[in-house]
């Protein structure tokens, strides 16, 4: 609805309401791979292929669910198009990009059950009810943020891991969260911007 | 070949058992929910027609006050002492926002101004949309348009203080308000 | 056809090991991901947790019962569907019933499908065992869930805005911690949770690297 620009779409996704460090969502594959700047690289990449395919999917079928008024299933069937998605995804680069396919590895599926997916696919049709092109640029936006938050966080453990003397309760999980923590502080700096 | 059959099978009978279901349960609670989106949005109309409401009498002061009309699939709400109100919803700096907007009975001023959703930033450019700044906005002019300035500027009767630090938010109410007061003008032939 | 096949198998590994990579404590704080948003109250709280209690033991009665029955390459479809039709029916009670609440927490309630651990019990537990087991697994569970989501609200709750269910608790003269209201605010006290719970439990750090 509206004509909110697409740049504005673009920085409130990526920096304001950021999906992991505003909408907190997202946190299961946040605190287990954000140990290694590598694997979280990966599955922030994973992230923006599958988010962008789903939302376009689940865009479409929510325009045909409206149209015929069974709105009631809609939870239903966007979990079903996301777990159906990731599949595909999967067997496309099973055939066609082994290597990479083997470098993702588990993220992969793992998507399926990733809040964020499901997030965005419900924001942009119940929402805010955005059009076609809105809804592609929030959806690269908003996962592109969450890779931005995946990654910032992962190099600060990764650094702290090496020089750090974090308690031993607080290693691993705990500290991530304290670290996203503070990054999100740092973020809240950007609600000006737009 | 009978495997598959009887796993589609059972997918589908177990779908259209849960659809079944779902529909319902909506039937028990939809009469409900729309009973209160109802009232949610009688609740904003009279908050921007400024007609004072209690939490139980929302209702009976609404069809006592307010008539209701559809104009090209367009809602004008019209109080009994001449002011019109009908909602509005456009683009924020962050987000949708939509409201109700009412205008008085010379549909040249500002009656009120009640937001419905917005999603700006939470302190900054919300504050635009809190009702006491909202206030400021009552009885200002529209012709020939609204103009947010800068605070502490405003002389002329249709101009308002922005809040500093709140641009995007306040060009964008300017905006919304004066886009939809012009096409509801047009819809209703003045 | 293929589609299905491979869902069933792969699928399921991927879930058991996926979702279970850590100690079940931090598993009980991973499942809460979703509803970290809406901590800061706990009035949300409250609801967040009745809809994922209510949701699992729909889950745990539903897959048990039909447990012998359900064709093993679809199971996880399966899964969805009910765990879907539960979200939908939680989020249309609570409109219905709660609408305040119901829009304090906004699109969360939906993320309750996301939730790993409904998921990961129905697969690891729910499918494998009778009813009244699952049913008792999935209580434990909740109330797990329960018992974390709530001392996180409480805390945030307290400390941010001064009132408890909205009840002012505070001595005046109290100045709010406000970044525990605002969303960063909720990693800090998961933080603190799991250094506590972790301390306390003896977990192993993760291994380095």
């Amino acid at each position: 609805m509206g004509e909110t620009s697409l740049i504005s779409i673009f920085f409130t996704a990526l920096l304001i309401q950021n999906v992991a460090l505003y909408y907190l969502l997202g946190m299961c594959p946040f605190v287990a791979l954000t140990r290694s700047l590598t694997t979280a690289m990966g599955m922030g990449a994973a992230v923006i292929f599958v988010v962008t395919l789903t939302s376009s999917a689940n865009w479409v079928i929510y325009q045909i669910l409206e149209a015929t008024g069974s709105l009631i299933i809609q939870y239903i069937v966007f979990i079903i198009v996301i777990a159906a998605c990731v599949q595909l995804v999967e067997m496309i680069m099973e055939r066609f990009f082994p290597a990479l396919q083997a470098s993702f590895g588990i993220f992969l599926p793992l998507i399926t059950v990733n809040c964020t997916v499901l997030f965005i696919s419900l924001k942009v049709t119940t929402v805010d009810n955005l059009s076609y092109i809105q809804t592609v640029v929030y959806a690269i936006s908003a996962a592109v943020g969450f890779w931005l938050a995946m990654i910032m966080v992962a190099a600060i453990y990764e650094k702290l891991d090496l020089i750090g003397r974090v308690p031993k309760g607080l290693q691993g999980p705990g500290i991530i969260m304290v670290i996203t923590g503070i990054i999100a502080l740092a973020f809240m700096g950007f609600s000006g911007m737009v | 070949m009978i495997d598959k059959v009887k796993m589609i099978g059972f997918v589908l009978v177990f779908g259209i058992f849960w659809a079944s279901a779902l529909v319902a349960v909506d039937t028990m609670t939809g009469p409900r929910i729309e009973k209160y989106l109802l009232e949610k949005k009688r609740k904003k109309v009279l908050e921007a027609l400024v007609i004072p409401y209690e939490a139980d009498t929302i209702e009976q002061i609404f069809t006592t006050n307010v008539t209701s009309e559809e104009i090209d699939g367009k809602t004008i709400y019209t109080a009994a002492d001449g002011s019109i109100a009908f909602e509005f919803a456009g683009p924020g700096s962050q987000g949708p926002m939509s409201g109700v907007i009412a205008l008085s009975p010379e549909k040249d001023a500002l009656k009120g101004i009640a937001i419905i959703t917005q999603s700006e930033t939470p302190g900054l450019g919300s504050r635009v949309l809190a009702a006491d700044n909202l206030a400021n906005f009552r009885d200002k002019k529209v012709v020939p348009e609204l103009a947010i300035v800068a605070a502490g500027s405003a002389s002329a009767d249709n101009e308002v203080d922005a809040i500093t630090g709140a641009t995007l938010t306040c060009n964008a109410l300017e905006n919304i308000v004066n886009k939809s007061v012009k096409a509801t003008k047009t819809l209703i032939g003045q | 056809m293929k589609l299905k096949q491979i869902f069933g198998k792969k699928g399921a590994k991927t879930i058991k090991n996926g979702v279970w990579l850590e100690h079940p404590i931090s598993s009980a704080t991973l499942g809460i991901c979703s509803a970290l948003a809406i901590s800061n109250k706990v009035e949300n709280a409250i609801a967040m947790s009745a809809g994922v209690i209510f949701v699992l033991v729909l889950t745990a009665v539903i897959i048990s019962l039909l447990r012998k029955v359900i064709p093993s390459r679809v199971r996880i479809i399966i899964y969805m569907i009910t765990i879907a039709s539960g979200v939908t029916i939680v989020d249309l009670v609570l409109k219905a019933y709660w609408p305040t609440v119901s829009e304090a927490m906004g699109p969360y309630v939906p993320l309750i499908i996301t939730n790993c651990i409904i998921m990961g019990r129905a697969e690891a537990f729910f499918v494998q065992n009778p009813t009244k087991l699952s049913l008792i697994d999935a209580l434990a569970n909740g109330f797990a869930y329960t018992y974390t989501l709530m001392t996180i609200a409480i805390f945030r709750e307290i400390f941010a805005f001064g009132t408890l269910l909205g009840v002012k608790v505070t001595p005046s003269g109290w100045v709010d911690w406000v970044v525990l209201a605002a969303p960063a605010g909720a990693f800090f006290v998961l933080g603190v949770f799991l250094w506590i719970t972790r301390t306390a439990a003896g977990v192993e750090p993760p291994a380095k690297g």
